[in-house]
């Protein structure tokens, strides 16, 4: 995050969910563990008011950037088991719109008018929103579909959460939240898959996939309201009581492993037979327009790195790496245009400077 | 792209499919709007909107509500740990602070029951020492007054915290003990 300001594209880091390595990661783009935990002595954040927001903020901060919080057995370097708080009201609000954009927080935390802040290390492969609905939300991401990885980091962050913090428990609720909805294990496990083929075929709507009666939701990860962009879906588990986490890592396990397999035989009927001419006509126009638009709105840029990807991935085009979609689509977004431009730009001047950054990304390296 | 199964005008975002011994056993597709109505999401505009929805029907007896649950939630009950009242917690759908469980327990089994499917925790259980206990809310708060002395660089006070904290205990040699 310090290094935002860099205005070279080429420098710009891409953090743990863009690395696009991993199993699956054609497919599985990222794998994301959330606990929610409240500190015990202060109310819920949603029924706080100014001055004890303020203390609780000052109060957790503390605790999470000690150095090496994340512990010895915490399986990263010295500095990524360490943790850097940013108090979110003393930023600039394209600022925090970046950290949205990164996936490092939510939008809600971002809008909200109390004191709040993010404890990120500097992969950020760990991000810890205080004071959202719930007095922590600790998150672990790895890129790839790594579930088993990724909640064994969690649990190990959970574990250094313990050890500085007094969490709320009972041993008949679980770890207490604001809402009910989200207490027992506070556990959210998601996976963000991209998955063209589904769409393409129009078979997204038959997909996902659970274990007994349990409920997954499988949501568009871009695009506000009913439109899901860019063929990003994210998939979580929606019960947090009553399971444990080996259960409930386990259904979103089965549903991803499922859509997974899904996904790849929705893209090998689209390369078959009379599909296979419509599929690489969708893509190399796709391709064509990101090369020379002199426009793009996000819509638009999201749309065609979705086709181009899926281009990339079975062997259609050539010369273009994931990494280099990857920060197309991360740049590509309004607050990183912007703080890559250094200036406030117009809705019209940021589709100019979008189809500019793209053509320059997409643009064969000699 | 397929319409909502509910409303069947807005494009379906949502799908969900229950699965029973590996097939498929019922499915459906919503808008955001629909799956946050029914609650099946909860909505990020409108977080508080489906709890709220589940709370509505359980006070006003709708399906899963029996005579003694709305009972349970006396309108005039106030949470002693946070001051929260049952009204608020009705407007809201959150609840105030970790009493509030214990407060309004009666109302939340019904709720738990149908959001969850279950009542009780499961899952992963920390070490004694973070047990809600009188010793750690003791703790708790000398903790913090500690944390916010050292912030306002109020250094004598800190140093008598401090020693208050010790003889309190750590928390780790807390756990300890009690084991
Ligand atoms: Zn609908
Ligand atoms: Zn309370």
């Amino acid at each position: 995050m310090s290094g935002a300001k860099g205005r070279d594209p080429g420098t710009f880091q891409l953090g743990e969910w863009l690395h696009g390595e991993g199993p699956n990661s054609d497919i599985a783009v990222c794998t994301r563990v959330r606990f929610a935990r409240n500190v015990r002595g202060f109310r819920f954040s949603t029924l706080m008011d100014g001055e004890e927001a303020k203390e609780l903020v000052a109060y957790i901060d503390t605790e999470l950037t000690r150095a090496d919080f994340l512990g010895e057995e915490y399986p990263d370097t010295p500095e990524n088991r360490t943790l850097r708080a940013l108090e979110l009201g003393s930023l600039e609000d394209l600022d925090r719109r970046l950290l949205v954009e990164r996936h490092l927080i939510s939008r809600e935390l971002a809008g909200l008018e109390r004191a709040r802040s993010v404890a990120v290390n500097p992969t950020e492969s760990v991000a810890i929103m205080v004071n959202e609905e719930d007095h922590l939300r600790a998150q672990t991401f790895r890129s790839g579909f790594r579930l088993e990885d990724a909640y064994r980091r969690a649990e190990l962050l959970d574990e250094a959460l313990l050890r500085r913090l007094p969490l709320a428990f009972s041993e008949e609720f679980g770890f207490l939240t604001a809402c009910p909805t989200n207490t027992g294990t506070g556990l959210r496990v998601s996976v963000m898959l991209h998955l063209p083929g589904l769409v393409w075929a129009d078979e997204i709507e038959k997909a996902t996939s659970t274990a007994q009666k349990i409920h997954l939701a499988v949501r568009g990860l871009y695009g506000e309201g009913s439109r899901a962009l860019g063929d990003f879906y994210q998939v979580s588990n929606q019960v947090t009581l009553g399971r444990t986490e080996e259960q409930l890592l386990e259904d979103v396990h089965k549903a991803v492993e499922r859509l997974i397999a899904w996904e790849r035989e929705a893209r090998a009927a689209l390369l078959r037979g009379e599909a296979q001419v419509r599929t690489e006509d969708r893509v190399f126009r796709a391709l064509g327009t990101l090369e020379r638009a002199r426009t793009l709105t996000s819509e638009e840029a999201l749309t065609f790195l979705s086709a181009v990807r899926l281009g990339v991935q079975q062997g259609l085009i050539e010369g273009i790496g994931i990494p280099q979609l990857n920060r197309a689509l991360l740049l590509s977004q309004p607050a990183h245009l912007q703080r890559l431009c250094m200036e406030k730009l117009s809705p019209v001047e940021r589709d100019q400077r979008r189809a500019a950054l793209i053509r320059d990304l997409l643009r064969p390296k000699p | 792209m397929n319409h909502c199964t509910s409303c069947q005008k807005a494009v379906a975002t949502i799908h969900i499919l229950d699965m029973k011994d590996g097939n498929i056993a019922g499915e459906q597709h919503l808008c955001a709007a629909c799956a946050e109505k029914g609650g099946v999401v909860q909505s990020k505009t409108h977080a508080l909107q489906w709890s709220v929805q589940a709370l509505e029907d359980y006070l006003s007896g709708g399906k899963q509500a029996g005579e003694s649950g709305r009972r349970a939630l006396k309108e005039g009950q106030t949470c002693p740990g946070c001051g929260l009242s049952a009204a608020d917690f009705k407007m809201r759908g959150r609840l105030g602070c970790p009493r509030c469980y214990e407060t309004f327990r009666p109302a939340l089994i019904p709720l738990l029951e149908r959001v969850h499917d279950a009542t009780s925790h499961r899952g992963r259980y920390p070490g004694r020492g973070a047990i809600p206990t009188a010793d750690q809310d003791t703790l708790a708060a000398l903790q913090r007054r500690l944390a916010a002395a050292i912030a306002a660089e109020n250094y004598e006070e800190a140093a008598s915290l401090r020693d208050q904290l010790r003889r309190v205990g750590e928390p780790k040699s807390q756990a300890e003990d009690r084991s």
